[in-house]
């Protein structure tokens, strides 16, 4: 269903700011008129092209994170501890902020399962802009049964949702005092 | 202190990786520059190309350049053969006759020898002088037999550079009208650098560096384009006065038709030879777009699609019964239903309107046909296809239940339509026709085999003799698989023998071409092989935003064929380049 509707909002996107306005390009990752290189013009360059296919993953996405973070303050807010230090007197804004800290963490976890889906699933969004992508590439290696190819790009997606999940569990030590506390040698 | 120290080991980790990660992932840039930057002997920036100066075109490549290999006519990148790579002559539609390119005149000296001159001061991209030895090799390749051309051999004895500016070919037997097409549609190649090449690079390999004789070369490629950047020293700018204007040449691979749609509403692209629906309300609606004509069929016309019927199957295998197929066939519902008049209704032949001369009105009113419901419904009863069962749809002769199947490739959104359209009017005299939509590649390899009841076709394009369509209707032998002609597996022996007949007449030779076609005609009439459907369009919409003086009917513009795709630049697309004016100007 996302899927439907992030094709119909790019193709309004495409339309309306690329033919209408013309502020955006409609197709390609890069201007056709250049070629690749190490410049402030060419990375400019890029991101006017990734401007309107991001726009378009992006404000379908954010709904659906948007619910899922309201979801979980509202289950942070009705927990114990913020019952417990709203009895304390605490002002709400400090317990808004312990809240949040809590209710980022599954996100942060979602996020990462996301990345391979999004790798994949961004396929739509690459044939409505043009975009050369890893999904309009799959695309062409199915159709040309070219399996070599195909066995490239799943190693790629593979490994970019490794490296992604390594990283979010990185972070995971940042944002989350547990996982250093027990690191320290301390238990939670 | 002990904690940050450990907090920071990890963090450092994921920095170390960040840097790692985008270094992974932005290889492919740096990769692309190098390609880029090779052949870089162009403009002062070698990245930028200025908007006024260059053509952006699309229509042809449908995925990325997959070579630069002038022998794979079907799958070269936009522009190897004709503007990379030249023919020896080109072919004028209009004219119907064949203009010297790289070759300066050609002739019978007699009944079995044909001599050729090639132009003195043409030169290969790399300097070295092209010669008669180049031709000579070239048709030479021919005898490889996964060469396209390999069936010259057949009739073609040899080939001999008798000096640097003469070739000489020997015949067995002279087959005048096959022998211009291939004059035409040969890229000739340089021996000093093909000469080392094993079979399997000439055929299969990809040519990265490709060497020609054309006003353009290869720049730059993607995976969404190719670049062409035009030579300076081309021999033609001299020798023919004639002068490609566009510096550069960007073609686009096309993902969607509506992608086109979008880059031409947009200005950023000049000439799209994609089929866009609707672009007679764009043409009309002034926003700056122009076709050939300026009212239906808007289009010239590149190929007729056909019905085509296996022949080996019952009920096909009956003429009667192709007939009334084709009389129950409403072709105006499809021009005007599926095409919003983008393309012309095919005449009886089919042949296409630029063969118009070929057509024996005689033969057509004589045994012609045209969409008539009841006449349709007649021919079956009267054939003994009668409705035993009384669902409104004949049976076989034997009373077995009569049901094809029409199979149009998935995606193909207007031959859908047009497939549905045509089940719809076979219904309504009384045959049952069920559309059916396999993915492309299943449907050749069923095609191929003969495992079909009723596919539509197109796969022959406007050419310098009405001989290449009728080969495609009759070629015998059939063979285990039918790759390229004769899909229906249609037998007649005298046919076969009057196209080669037609083969044989000289191609200056008018009225016995017309006397041989006019044979094969009534054959084709009487028999129906193949149903001539419509007359597919030679689709090129351009935007007159950069570039002006687009052919068009119109007194005064140029009359060339406006378009890019493969063995077209032979026959218009390369002089369209040449009239083109700057609009700014």
């Amino acid at each position: 269903m996302r899927r439907y509707f992030g094709r119909w909002l790019a193709v309004l996107l495409a339309w309306g700011f690329g033919v209408i306005l013309g502020i955006f390009p409609v197709a390609g990752g890069y201007s056709f008129s250049t070629r690749p290189n190490w410049s402030l013009d060419f990375m400019l360059d890029l991101l006017h092209h990734w401007a309107l296919p991001f726009a378009s993953l992006f404000l379908v996405a954010l709904g659906g994170w948007a619910i899922g973070m309201r979801n979980m303050i509202i289950y942070e807010l009705e927990s114990d501890y913020a019952n417990y230090l709203s009895a304390l007197g605490a002002p709400q804004r400090l317990i808004r902020r312990y809240a949040f800290r809590n209710a980022v963490l599954p996100q942060i976890t979602g996020l990462a399962l996301q990345l391979g889906v999004l790798v994949a699933g961004a396929l739509v969004t690459e044939i409505v802009f043009s975009y050369p992508g890893l999904g309009s590439l799959i695309l062409k290696a199915v159709q040309n049964q070219d399996f070599f190819l195909l066995q490239g790009t799943f190693l790629f997606i593979v490994l970019g949702v490794l490296i992604a999940n390594f990283i979010i569990d990185i972070v995971y030590v940042v944002v989350d005092p547990r996982t250093r506390t027990g690191m320290a040698g301390a238990s939670a | 202190m002990r904690k940050p120290v450990r907090i920071m080991i990890p963090l450092l980790a994921a920095g170390m990786l960040a840097v790692g990660c985008t270094g992974g992932g932005s290889t492919p840039a740096p990769q692309g520059s190098g390609t880029a930057g090779a052949p870089s002997a162009g403009p002062a920036n070698p990245n930028a190309m200025p908007r006024n100066e260059t053509l952006y075109t699309s229509g042809t490549q449908w995925g990325p350049p997959a070579n630069f290999n002038p022998i794979r006519e079907w799958d070269s990148a936009t522009g190897t053969k004709g503007l990379v790579y030249e023919t020896l002559f080109h072919f004028d539609p209009n004219a119907g006759k064949l203009t010297p390119w790289v070759a300066e005149s050609g002739g019978w000296t007699d009944d079995t020898t044909y001599e050729l001159k090639i132009r003195k001061g043409v030169k290969w991209s790399d300097g070295t002088p092209f010669t008669a030895k180049d031709v000579a090799f070239t048709f030479g390749l021919g005898k490889m037999e996964t060469i396209p051309y390999h069936n010259v051999w057949e009739w073609l004895k040899n080939v001999e550079a008798t000096d640097d500016q003469t070739v000489k070919f020997t015949f067995s037997t002279a087959n005048h009208q096959e022998w211009d097409f291939n004059l035409y549609n040969r890229a000739i190649v340089p021996e000093h650098l093909w000469g080392k090449l094993s079979e399997e690079d000439v055929l299969n390999g990809v040519n990265e560096n490709p060497v020609g004789t054309g006003a353009y070369k290869f720049s730059s490629h993607d995976q969404d384009r190719a670049v062409l950047t035009k030579r300076d020293d081309w021999w033609g700018k001299t020798v023919l006065n004639m002068d490609p204007k566009p510096k550069y040449i960007v073609d686009i691979v096309n993902t969607s038709n509506e992608v086109a749609m979008g880059l031409l509403l947009q200005k950023g692209m000049d000439l799209s030879n994609n089929f866009l629906p609707g672009v007679a309300n764009l043409v009309k609606g002034n926003f700056g777009l122009t076709t050939f004509y300026k009212e239906p069929p808007y289009m010239l016309s590149a190929n007729t699609a056909w019905l085509v019927p296996n022949t080996t199957k019952k009920p096909m295998d009956d003429a009667v019964f192709r007939k009334a197929l084709a009389t129950s066939v409403d072709t105006r519902k499809i021009v005007e239903g599926v095409y919003g008049n983008l393309v012309k209704a095919a005449g009886p032949t089919g042949l296409l309107p630029q063969w118009d001369q070929f057509v024996d009105q005689n033969v057509v009113s004589q045994s012609g046909f045209s969409y008539d419901k009841d006449k349709a419904k007649k021919l079956l009863a009267d054939a003994g296809y009668k409705d035993r069962d009384g669902d409104g749809l004949v049976e076989n002769k034997d009373g077995s239940k009569l049901s094809l199947t029409l199979m149009v490739p998935s995606g193909w959104t207007d031959w859908m339509e047009a497939a549905r359209s045509i089940a719809a009017s076979a219904k309504e005299a009384g045959i049952s026709v069920t559309p059916d939509f396999p993915d492309y590649n299943a449907l050749v390899e069923k095609r191929g085999k003969g495992d079909f009841d009723l596919v539509i076709n197109n796969e022959r394009q406007l050419s310098n003799t009405p001989f290449t369509y009728y080969q495609y209707v009759f070629q015998l032998p059939v063979q285990k698989v039918q790759n390229t002609v004769n899909f229906g597996r249609y037998e007649n022996k005298r046919a076969w023998e009057l196209v080669r007949k037609l083969d044989q007449v000289k191609t200056d030779d008018i009225a016995g071409m017309k006397a041989a076609v006019a044979e094969i005609e009534k054959i084709h009439l009487e028999e129906l092989p193949v149903i001539p459907l419509w007359y597919n369009g030679l689709w090129a919409q351009s935007s007159t935003s950069t570039w002006k003086n687009w052919p068009s009917s119109e007194q005064g513009a140029p009359k060339y064929a406006p378009v890019m795709w493969r063995n077209w630049l032979e026959m218009g697309g390369f002089e369209t380049l040449t009239q083109l004016q700057p609009a700014a100007s």
